[in-house]
């Protein structure tokens, strides 16, 4: 993630935060404000229920007093229902179906003082049946808005009931009356067709207008019922009015936040990326002028004119490359000097490494001149190509150094005759020095002279790693796909891993007398042929390197 | 003559409610008629002799009895009028001379049974909806509008002097007061208040007419075995003078489908419950609705005994239109019927073959009624309102007849 995307986000995450709390808090403040402003509205709807309830019920008082005051005035009924005048009793018997409609009541029932129907309004034929219970619980209710259950020939009703008593002459006459409650009387208390009034009975329920599904807030009336049965009850007038207009609104207010959220992380983002980029923008000259810079140049620096903390940066780092330019001159005038100083080395060990076969011939020949002159001629020519060949390697060696860049001499030539004159120029010592070539010539296309100080550089090292305890030195050959592999194995003391990681490290050595610089010169060289060069080796098991040499192309390989 | 029922050609000559009982009255004839006092009158015939116990009728026919269209009235009209009917039982008719036919019965017969509306002869052809009757007016007219129609007739050629032209006018949502109040002359009228109207109008007879129909409860309920409860006559007394808003009084015993058999096939298995608790009556029918809302006001005391109920009961009732009550009243699925019966139909037999038609799980053995399956509550009567000079003819089964005044007006 770049500095800049870091910048982005963080300005993005400062700015976004306390909006989206800001946004949540006014939602829920919102949401808690009207939900409370309709829990009050249908509070409010509820109280206004509960006076219509009682307003309707005094009407129909009202209407029983009507009722109350013009009964004694009836002589047909008085001779009927209080004198027992048979001629009359049918008239009694259908009084309080006329008074019902005359009065707009919906129940009317006229009772002994014993609870006995004299004449019924709603149901017309149920005279004489015994029903005291209502009027005595209607009684109880005194002046509150009470529910009773009408009875008719088709069934039951429920009515908002009252009760009043009427004396003609020695008899007290009870009258029960009242509107009837269904569903259009419910659906006219709610008014708002959204809003659902039901009247929840010990046993049922009366709903008014078709109520909407889902979640409402509701507030209850309790109102007395008097049952026939089970004395006075609790009937509950039940408002509910539907939350899907306050979620609908709710939803409007949240769909209005998050647009005004979106809106605003929009430009917060905007602002934000102008920031990052602001900000970043110097970082990114200070890179730029970092990618050109060049410590061998002196026009590069990182000028900046600003006063801020970029531009101490820039000042520092002009600073510091000054001390890498000069640390940088400095370093190439070491280099130089160990570079001539490493020449030196590699001449001097590769003259020595040329010198020491003529050295062992000169030695033999001094030995055999000293103790068998006559054999000299034999010795001589025996040992005369060797000498040869230390000096056609000592003038090879001057040619490369002469050209200070060595040329590689690509022939075909045999590997195994090369690698048979390497063992050859072992002097006689605690190695036993073995041969693993094949016997038919092994032809391939390689610098021979290169490949002779490869050997020879890798058989010394095997020969001096032994030092004073008898050893064996192998030198393998074998032919392998597009090219040959070759092995210089002892049985020496072998490496640490330590030693190993640095053996290929020119001047390292664990020799008194050694440069340390043969195994650098061999892995250069090898990488000059084009080969591989590994190493196997573990304390007290020797060590072997292979050298896996492919055939080089005709037109040479470039150093 | 103002009508305040539906009328119905197909229902002729056996008429199912007043209006076309008066209708109907008018235009076809029995054999027989039995006055309002029980003395058998002549009809289309003027003779007749039973020598079959019953079962072997022979009518010496009114010398030039002829329908309407002048075709003759004989054997084999009498026959083609009568076969059609199912409750009905027929034999044969055959002519045994110059204008003599003999009736052969499957069971036996009393004269009275041949002054049924029932036994009415008419002919039925494909020109005319209204079956051609032997009657003295002549059905000229019918037109309808809506549920109002009127039917206007004239006196046949052969008709006496004085046979008056009548005109019917069917208005079934009508006030009965506004019909006297209108130019009618003649008004079938139940409710005790339209009498009273027309009484204290003045120029209005009341003319009262036979105890004609009983109202029963049927009960399928009934049907089981063991029960056979009767209303007290106290009981039927309170329910005549409270209950009922008609003239009414307690239904006079015995009751006519407790006569014998009358040949009849088996019925149809009872129906088993449980029913509907319902208490079904016709809807335009004031008397059934009122009996069957007493019967519901005290169905812990009285209903539940009539239909031998164990546990309480809790019916209601269910005023329906005459299809509707003629389905369920078919089926018995519900607890109780309120039906309106004739009070003493000449044949009993015929009417109790016309109840099972209507109720098949009736089921009593020979073509009658089972014993106990009806239980009569109260009996009602309608009055003739007249107005002007009006002179008619009353039968005991509440027919009228308007006949002419002997100087040749009508009267």
């Amino acid at each position: 993630m770049t500095f800049r995307t870091r910048l982005l986000l963080a300005f993005a995450a400062t700015a976004a935060i306390p909006l989206v709390i800001l946004a949540v808090g006014i939602r829920r403040e919102v949401g808690a404000r009207l939900t409370a402003q309709y829990q009050r509205r249908v509070t409010t709807l509820a109280e206004i229920i509960a006076g219509d309830l009682q307003h309707q019920s005094d009407a129909v008082a009202a209407r029983l007093a009507a009722l109350r005051e013009t009964m004694p005035d009836d002589n047909r009924f008085r001779l009927g229902a209080a004198q027992g005048i048979a001629a009359e009793r049918g008239y009694v018997l259908d009084y309080a179906g006329t008074a019902m409609r005359l009065a707009g009541l919906a129940l009317l029932q006229i009772q002994d003082s014993a609870g006995r129907i004299v004449s019924s309004g709603h149901f017309r034929n149920e005279f004489d049946r015994l029903d005291p219970a209502v009027s005595h619980g209607l009684a109880t209710t005194g002046s509150r808005a009470a529910l009773a259950r009408g009875r008719t020939p088709e069934g039951t009703f429920l009515a908002l009931a009252r009760e009043d008593s009427v004396a003609i002459g020695a008899r007290r006459f009870m009258l029960v009356g009242g509107v009837r409650v269904d569903s259009l009387f419910l659906a006219s208390l709610a008014r708002d067709p959204a809003v659902g009034v039901t009247l929840e009975l010990p046993d049922t329920a009366l709903t008014g207008s078709a109520r909407a599904a889902g979640p409402a807030l509701l507030d209850t009336l309790l109102v007395p019922f008097v049952d026939s049965e089970d004395g006075v009850l609790a009937a509950r007038l039940v408002v509910a009015y539907p939350l899907a207009p306050l979620a609908a609104l709710r939803a409007s207010v949240d769909r209005w936040f998050l647009t005004a959220l979106g809106v605003t992380a929009a430009a917060v983002l905007a602002l934000a990326a102008w920031l990052a980029a602001r900000i970043s923008r110097p970082l990114k000259d200070l890179a730029g002028a970092a990618e050109v810079m060049d410590l061998e140049r002196g026009d590069t620096e990182f000028a900046s004119e600003r006063r801020d903390e970029v531009g101490t940066l820039a000042r520092l780092l002009d600073r510091m490359v000054d001390r890498l330019r000069s640390d940088a001159a400095r370093l190439r005038d070491v280099e130089r000097r160990a570079t001539l100083g490493e020449l030196a080395r590699q001449v001097n060990h590769d003259i020595r490494n040329g010198l020491a076969p003529i050295r062992n011939v000169f030695r033999h020949l001094s030995q055999v001149a000293e103790q068998e002159p006559g054999a000299l001629p034999t010795v001589f020519a025996e040992r005369r190509a060797t000498v040869e060949s230390g000096i056609a390697y000592l003038e090879g060696l001057a040619g490369n150094y002469a050209r200070l860049h060595p040329q590689l001499d690509i022939r075909r030539c045999d590997v195994g005759a090369i690698v048979r004159e390497v063992a050859a120029s072992v002097p006689a010592g605690p190695a036993d020095v073995t041969l693993a070539t094949p016997a038919a010539p092994l032809l391939l296309r390689v610098d021979p002279l290169v490949l002779r100080r490869v050997l020879e550089n890798l058989t010394r090292n095997a020969v001096e790693s032994l030092g004073s305890t008898r050893g064996q030195v192998t030198l393998g050959l074998e032919a392998m796909a597009g090219g040959v592999r070759l092995r210089v194995a002892d049985t020496g003391p072998g490496m640490t891993r330590e030693q190993l990681d640095r053996a290929f490290e020119a001047f390292y050595t664990t020799k008194p007398v050694g440069t340390g610089l043969g195994l650098a010169i061999v892995r250069r060289l090898v990488a000059d042929l084009g080969g591989a060069l590994k190493v196997e080796t573990a304390p007290g098991h020797g060590t072997t390197f292979v050298i896996e040499l492919p055939e080089a192309p005709a037109e040479g390989v470039k150093p | 003559m103002a009508l305040r029922d539906p009328v119905a050609p197909a229902h002729a000559p056996g008429p199912t409610n007043d209006a076309e009982r008066i209708l109907f009255r008018q235009l076809y004839e029995t054999l027989v008629r039995v006055d309002c006092v029980g003395v058998i009158r002549p009809g289309l015939a003027t003779r007749w002799q039973s020598d079959g116990g019953g079962t072997r009728w022979t009518f010496a026919l009114r010398p030039g009895a002829r329908f309407w269209d002048g075709t003759p009235v004989d054997a084999a009209a009498l026959l083609a009028s009568w076969r059609d009917d199912t409750t009905l039982p027929l034999h044969d008719v055959r002519a045994t001379g110059s204008g003599t036919v003999v009736v052969t019965l499957p069971a036996p017969r009393t004269i009275e049974s041949f002054g049924d509306a029932a036994w009415g002869v008419v002919k039925r052809i494909p020109e005319s909806a209204w079956p051609v009757g032997t009657g003295t007016v002549w059905l000229r007219e019918w037109t309808r509008s809506g549920a109002d129609s009127v039917l206007r007739a004239q006196p046949v050629p052969a008709a006496p002097a004085g046979t008056p032209v009548l005109e019917f006018r069917a208005a079934l949502g009508a006030d009965p007061r506004d019909l006297l109040d209108g130019d009618a002359d003649v008004l079938v009228a139940r409710d005790p208040a339209v009498q009273r109207y027309a009484a204290g109008r003045g120029d209005w007879r009341v003319v009262p007419l036979p105890w004609d129909r009983v109202a029963v409860l049927l009960s399928p309920a009934r049907m089981a075995p063991g029960i056979a409860t009767q209303l007290e006559r106290q009981d039927r007394l309170a329910l005549a003078r409270d209950a009922v808003r008609a003239e009414a009084r307690a239904p006079e015993e015995p009751d006519w489908w407790s006569a014998g058999s009358c040949g009849g096939p088996p019925a149809a298995a009872p129906p088993s419950g449980p029913f509907a608790p319902r208490v079904v009556f016709p809807r335009d029918d004031a008397v059934a609705r009122d009996l069957a809302d007493r019967l519901v006001a005290r169905a812990d005391v009285e209903l539940a005994a009539l239909v031998g109920a164990t546990t309480p009961l809790a019916p209601r009732t269910a005023g329906v239109d005459s299809a509707a009550f003629a389905a369920a009243l078919a089926a018995g699925r519900d607890l109780a019927f309120v039906v309106a019966l004739p009070s003493a139909p000449p044949d009993p037999c015929r009417a109790a073959a016309a109840l099972r038609l209507r109720a098949p799980w009736l089921a009593g053995p020979d073509g009658t009624l089972p014993p106990n399956a009806l239980v009569p509550l109260v009996e009602t009567r309608s009055s003739l309102l007249l107005r002007g000079p009006v002179f008619i003819q009353t039968d005991r089964d509440g027919g009228v007849r308007l006949t002419p005044q002997p100087d040749g007006t009508a009267r």
